[in-house]
């Protein structure tokens, strides 16, 4: 090497670890806050998707096929387990539970977000 | 052993945070030197530093393994340079030489007579008068000749920096020898 290298200012790395962990710290709060309302809104939206399964299952009869089994257990176990057990699967209201298992799903991760970008934003210092 | 830069990168990305430190120390010192000798003010250098190792913290996930980690940091040294003197109006268009590799007389003679850099730079009396010729020099031309001898990388890779094909870049390196033997000859 022909020209020399000067030393940079002492302060320098920690200043751009600083800068880093501000911008993390920034980008994590962003995160945190979107986290936090789609978990609030998903929140929401689960009591009437547990609502509409509800009505599903009412309207669909799966309460009365599940019903037999208290009823008339041994005999749909012993002759009609194959029907029956259709018979319930096609009750089933898919459309209802699919739509509250959705809005479930959301509403874990979205929480696992809000939980991960609040511990970065206001709890974690990382380069010391 | 040390890990390379490639496993820092890895590792950083795959979890362990307490990596980059150890990235940033190995190329804070050349990224400084290089913002430093190309503004030739202190804070500018420290500004485009923080701002280069920022953006450098941001893209590491574009960053490919197959590429040296060296040659993409200084591109993005070079372009925050670039914007930072743009913007402080330190750096107008005149202050960029031309492109062309058309070879003047005065090329054609230094291919006929080498141009030892070695020796050139030598005989500068002083550190300082090489940072002064330096700072003479246009702009492109002294982000070859630090990008060469101050950071020691290639002209390929000087080339993938600047974007620029090799030939253009090797053109502006002897243009720029040319230039800083023709400075420190001048009459002062």
């Amino acid at each position: 090497m022909i020209l020399n290298q000067v030393d940079p200012p002492a302060q320098l790395c920690g200043n751009i670890l600083a800068k880093i962990e501000n911008e993390q710290k920034r980008t994590a709060k962003i995160k945190a806050a979107f986290s936090g309302l789609l978990a609030l809104a998903s929140f929401i939206a689960a009591f009437p998707a547990a609502g509409y399964i509800l009505q599903g299952l009412q309207s669909s009869g799966f309460y009365q096929f599940a019903s037999l089994v208290f009823t008339d257990g041994g005999t749909i176990f012993s002759y009609y387990f194959k029907e029956f057990a259709l018979s319930l699967a096609e009750s089933v209201p898919v459309l209802e539970l699919s739509i509250f298992l959705t809005v479930l799903f959301i509403l874990m991760i979205s929480f696992k977000f809000l939980i991960k970008n609040v511990r970065v934003a206001f709890l974690s210092t990382q380069f010391n | 052993m040390a890990k390379t830069d490639q496993q820092l990168v890895a590792d950083y990305l795959n979890g362990e945070e307490g990596v980059l430190p150890e990235l940033i120390n190995r190329y804070l010192k050349p990224a400084y030197n290089f913002a430093y000798r190309l503004t030739g003010n202190a804070q500018d250098a420290q500004d485009i530093s923080q701002e280069t190792f920022l953006k450098m913290w941001k893209n590491l996930k574009k960053y490919r393994p197959e590429e040296s980690f060296k040659t993409w940091l200084f591109t993005i040294a070079r372009n925050t340079a670039f914007d930072l003197m743009r913007k402080k109006r330190n750096l107008v268009f005149s202050d960029i030489s031309g492109n062309s590799t058309e070879d003047s007389f005065e090329e054609k003679l230094a291919d006929e007579f080498s141009l030892p850099a070695d020796e050139i730079i030598s005989q500068m009396e002083n550190k300082k008068m090489l940072d002064d010729l330096l700072a003479q020099l246009p702009y492109n031309y002294r982000e070859v000749i630090l990008l060469h001898y101050l950071d020691e990388l290639t002209f390929d890779e000087i080339g993938k920096i600047l974007g620029k094909p090799l030939n253009t870049v090797k053109s502006w390196h002897r243009r720029a020898l040319l230039e800083l033997r023709k400075l420190s000859s001048a009459p002062k």
